[in-house]
């Protein structure tokens, strides 16, 4: 296909996305989260398998379908925070584990393709983020092969709420690469309890909270991998984060980035329109270079990943890419929330940005100081964290 | 790479890139763990360099520490993937 065919062909999809999400949005106004999810998931962005995109979107991977789907649900206008919990649960849970679990289990997980079950990714405590061999969560294993996890995680989307979690705890006492393993958590039990949603300022539409396991019995087969293999996954599952989480920002960046320009375009001052200024003009023109770049990064990310290349390959991109996108969205954001003026104040004025969820996103995925470290070790620096 | 002496070279490369000089040479029965010569990133990357030289893909979950004790044990998990990979036909 030619690069300009595969544009018109991801410009397609993003639009049926886009069509079939307001649809699904407007029948579930008001509703709770999970029906709004339910309703989203409808459209296959979930299945693990999806539906050869036929018609007009035919020819794209699986990743880019799903890609151009979660962007067509932001231009949508879906919550900011339902679409990253959507980016986050397809690419940063499902993708990476796909090839990791059997398709028993899998299939033990209950409807995660249609939206009826829910997952969460569990790794932050409240001692440590970035730095995940200093956890204290522990799975311990008992004679029969089975497990028992004690231990609290804090700080994880979707944790009030989800089904069962993907869950990185310690199977041995020491800090080494290899102390850490990964677990397939029913949350449903008893012996998890859930923490109230914390009163969080960044992506509200999605709770966050914390899980804390009082001896839960884990059988053998929820044990992700082999012992000891928690932090190559974890490789792995970052990998797909930073490639691919912020394509949650795409289509609320381009709502943001069309309403600033028709507000420049009627706006009148001065005796003339605002845009006919030439410093609003190049402000416009930065947003849209912001958004131009965030894009061609991420679309450039799900290509490589459908055409094949493993996340662990890629991981160096991946954490350009997460960074590029997460400051150029706070840089993007910051221009709109100027060329508002007093509306970007104003709730109800239709220009009012959400200034901190951007800023969020230099948080989580790794810190965007830590990537740096990285970035830097990976071209020969003998920097450490 | 065809042998355990030239996984070898390619840790001692990486561990010296990491640190900038070579206090130690790594021969096929040093103890990569214990003596703590690699640490996670160094784990990571030296999985990444095997999967690029050889053509394969080393699965997550053979990421383990009874594959990186020594070079030996890493070889023969190398070789147990590519035999792996040749009889289920390429993957
Ligand atoms: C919106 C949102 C959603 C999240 N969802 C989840 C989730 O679903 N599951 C989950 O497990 N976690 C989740 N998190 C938590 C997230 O993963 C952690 O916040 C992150 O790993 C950083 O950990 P920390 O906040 O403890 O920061 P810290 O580790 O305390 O670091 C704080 C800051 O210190 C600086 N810093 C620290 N160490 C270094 C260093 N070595 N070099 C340079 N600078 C450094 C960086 O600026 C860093 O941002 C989420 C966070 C946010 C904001």
């Amino acid at each position: 296909m030619t690069a300009q065919g595969q544009t018109s062909v991801v410009e397609n999809a993003v639009a049926s996305a886009a069509k079939s999400a307001r649809s699904a949005l407007s029948r579930t106004t008001g509703a709770d989260f999970r029906t709004r999810w339910k309703a989203l998931a409808a459209e296959g962005l979930l299945s693990d398998a999806p539906r050869p995109p036929s018609g007009r979107a035919a020819g794209l991977g699986p990743v880019t379908t799903a890609l151009a789907g979660i962007e067509g649900i932001g231009l949508a206008g879906a919550p900011a925070g339902l679409c990253y919990a959507l980016a986050s649960q397809r690419f940063g849970i499902q993708c990476p584990l796909r090839p990791v679990l059997s398709q028993e289990v899998r299939h033990s997980l209950g409807d995660v393709a249609g939206g009826d079950v829910l997952l969460c990714h569990a790794l932050t405590e409240e001692g440590g983020g970035s730095d995940p061999l200093s956890m204290s969560t522990s799975a311990e294993r008992q004679e029969d092969g089975s497990y028992v996890l004690t231990g609290m995680k804090a700080f994880v989307t979707a944790a009030p709420i989800a089904d069962v979690g993907l869950v990185f705890a310690r199977t041995s006492a020491d800090r080494t690469p290899f102390a850490l393993s990964a677990f397939l958590v029913d949350l449903r039990v008893p012996e998890v309890k859930r923490s109230d949603p914390f009163r969080k300022t960044a992506l509200t539409e999605v709770p966050m909270g914390s899980l804390t396991f009082g001896g839960v019995r884990l059988a053998p087969d929820r044990l992700v991998g082999h012992e000891g293999s928690g932090l190559a996954l974890l490789t792995v599952t970052t990998a797909w984060e930073r490639a691919m989480l912020l394509s949650y920002a795409l289509g609320p960046m381009r709502r943001v980035l069309e309403r600033t320009v028709d507000w420049c375009k009627s706006r009148e001052h001065f005796g003339r329109k605002m845009g006919s200024s030439h410093l609003v003009a190049a402000r416009v023109a930065d947003m849209a270079l912001a958004l131009h770049r965030s894009r061609e990064l991420v679309y450039r990310m799900a290509a490589r990943l459908d055409a094949g290349e493993r996340p662990r390959q890629l991981a160096a991109d991946a954490a350009l890419t997460k960074i590029s996108v997460a400051e150029d969205y706070v840089m993007f954001t910051q221009q709109a929330t100027m060329l508002g003026g007093v509306r970007s104040f104003i709730e109800d004025s239709g220009l009012c940005p959400d200034l901190i969820s951007p800023m969020a996103a230099s948080t989580y995925a790794g810190p965007n100081d830590l990537l740096r470290v990285t970035v830097a070790r990976e071209l020969g620096l003998p920097v450490e964290n | 790479m065809k042998n355990a002496d030239e996984l070898c070279s390619l840790i001692q490369e990486i561990i010296d890139e990491a640190s900038g000089h070579a206090d130690e040479k790594v021969d096929p029965s040093t103890p990569l763990l214990i003596s703590g010569l690699v640490d996670s990133l160094t784990i990571m990357r030296i999985v990444a360099r095997v999967e690029q030289r050889i053509g394969i893909s080393f699965p997550e979950t053979e990421v383990v520490a009874a594959n990186f004790r020594t070079p030996t044990a890493l070889w023969d998990a190398i070789e147990a993937v590519k035999g792996a990979s040749h009889s289920e036909g390429a993957v």
